[in-house]
């Protein structure tokens, strides 16, 4: 399991240039270091949740799965009898 | 001798040569003859330059030396009287007339006009591209007055009447705007469509953490809902989600009380469902793409412009990276004016191309 130091680590290392705001047209603004620092905690902290619904969609499709050998049926068997 | 012999000076008792009677005398007097050939016949042989004579109805004829020539009566004229528009004249000797409407101009542009009958006077030239103009109650019938040249200052300036018998311009107009007509008695305007949409800002970035203040000051009163096109937009990996938060008074980022829910039909023609309530953001797709394989869509969202009104998002995208159609709906329950949107992914930087038009609230 990544920590949110590892996950913090991993991003800042996507983004040695730093972090910029803007457009074309108005022009481009460099993140300071504090705000740098915010922001890649925040993607942190998305990534690990992300990885962490994935990780129990994974896991409920396992569970899933194995109900479903257990009864003997298919998904699509399951569905018709769920009314679905 | 010669045939004219010219003039001679005699002196007392002189007695007359029948040579001087011939040709000091005789080809030197106004022969007279009953005709023509009257006089060719008495002449031939003798006729010379500056002989001179009369015939009943040729009158005083001289000879030019190839031909008779009818003497002109230059004492006819006795008199020039200047008239209406001429000054000068006379009665004798050399008179000089002068057309005094000539001279009435002084200067490049004067024009004359008549001012009563038989009467006339200069109008000065005007400045440069007015026009002249009937008016009975100037002086002279006719004035100076503005022109359309003169009134449309630069490209774009529309004529229309401020008042009866009045050009005005009416400078150009916002881009995009349309003519308006105020009514009878009303100057036009220049308006928004009130039935269409107006473009109020599009804008591309690339390599973004967010897009900052790029659409902020979007929503105002002039619109109540607005449509936002994602034309293009990808994060760095389509593992990522894209996010749309909104922007009020600062501008500060609205940073909680979103609720959302992504309805997604997948590639296999599954669906499923993903949502949050509450969330720091609308997530507005999930998986969103990546820049190679953007994602397109289009979300309306209303309630941005009143103190008391909760806002509300719907719409929906596709995205090429992963082949899936989101149908997004959204609530902010915090209530108050919000001024405008930041797009941002859940944990990559992002790139594309977003409008923001406004749908006229009339």
């Amino acid at each position: 399991m990544t920590t949110k130091a590892e996950m913090v680590a991993i991003i800042k290392a996507e983004n040695l240039d730093g972090l910029r705001v803007g457009n074309e047209v108005d022009g481009y603004t460099q993140l300071t270091a504090a705000q740098f620092d915010t922001q890649i905690a925040e993607w942190a902290e998305n990534r690990l949740a992300k990885q962490a619904l994935l990780k129990s969609l994974d896991e409920l499709k396992i569970a899933r799965q194995a109900l479903l050998h257990k009864l003997g049926i298919t998904a699509e068997e399951a569905a018709l009898l769920l009314g679905q | 001798m010669t045939a004219n012999a010219g003039y001679h000076s005699y002196a007392t008792g002189d007695v007359l040569t029948a040579a001087q009677v011939q040709f000091n005398l005789q080809n030197q007097v106004i022969m007279y003859f009953a005709t023509s050939g009257a006089r060719t016949t008495a002449l031939t042989g003798v006729v010379v330059e500056g002989m001179f004579s009369y015939i009943p109805g040729n009158g005083l004829e001289y000879y030019t030396g190839s031909a008779w020539t009818t003497v002109s009566s230059p004492g006819d004229i006795t008199g020039v009287a200047a008239g209406i528009g001429i000054s000068g004249g006379g009665t004798s000797g050399d008179v000089t007339i002068t057309n005094s409407m000539a001279t009435t101009i002084d200067a490049k542009g004067d024009l004359i006009v008549g001012t009563a009958n038989d009467a006339f006077a200069r109008v000065a030239v005007g400045t440069n591209n007015q026009t002249i103009l009937a008016d009975s109650t100037t002086s002279p019938g006719l004035k100076w007055a503005a022109s359309p040249q003169s009134i449309l200052g630069t490209t774009g300036d529309i004529l229309y009447a401020s008042a009866a018998n009045t050009p005005a311009a009416l400078a150009a107009g916002t881009s995009g705007y349309y003519l308006k007509s105020g009514g009878a008695g009303v100057a036009p305007s220049w308006a928004a469509n009130a039935s269409a949409m107006t473009l109020i800002t599009r804008a591309s970035f690339s390599g973004v953490a967010d897009t900052g203040t790029t659409f902020d000051g979007v929503f105002s009163s002039t619109y109540k809902t607005y449509l936002i096109v994602i034309e293009n937009m990808g994060a760095v990996t389509n593992s990522d989600d894209l996010y749309l938060r909104l922007r009020y008074a600062g501008p500060t980022t609205q940073a909680a009380t979103y609720n959302w829910n992504n309805a997604i039909i997948l590639s296999n023609g599954t669906t499923a469902t993903a949502y949050q309530n509450p969330s720091n953001w609308w997530q507005i797709n999930r998986n969103s793409a990546d820049s190679g394989n953007p994602l397109s869509g289009e979300f309306w969202i209303n309630r941005v412009g009143n103190a008391s009104e909760k806002p509300n998002m719907w719409g929906s995208s596709a995205s090429s990276s992963t082949e899936e159609a989101v149908n997004f709906t959204g609530q902010q329950t915090t209530a108050r004016i919000y001024t405008g949107v930041i797009l941002s992914s859940s944990s990559t930087n992002i790139t594309g191309t977003v409008a923001i038009y406004g749908l006229a609230a009339a």
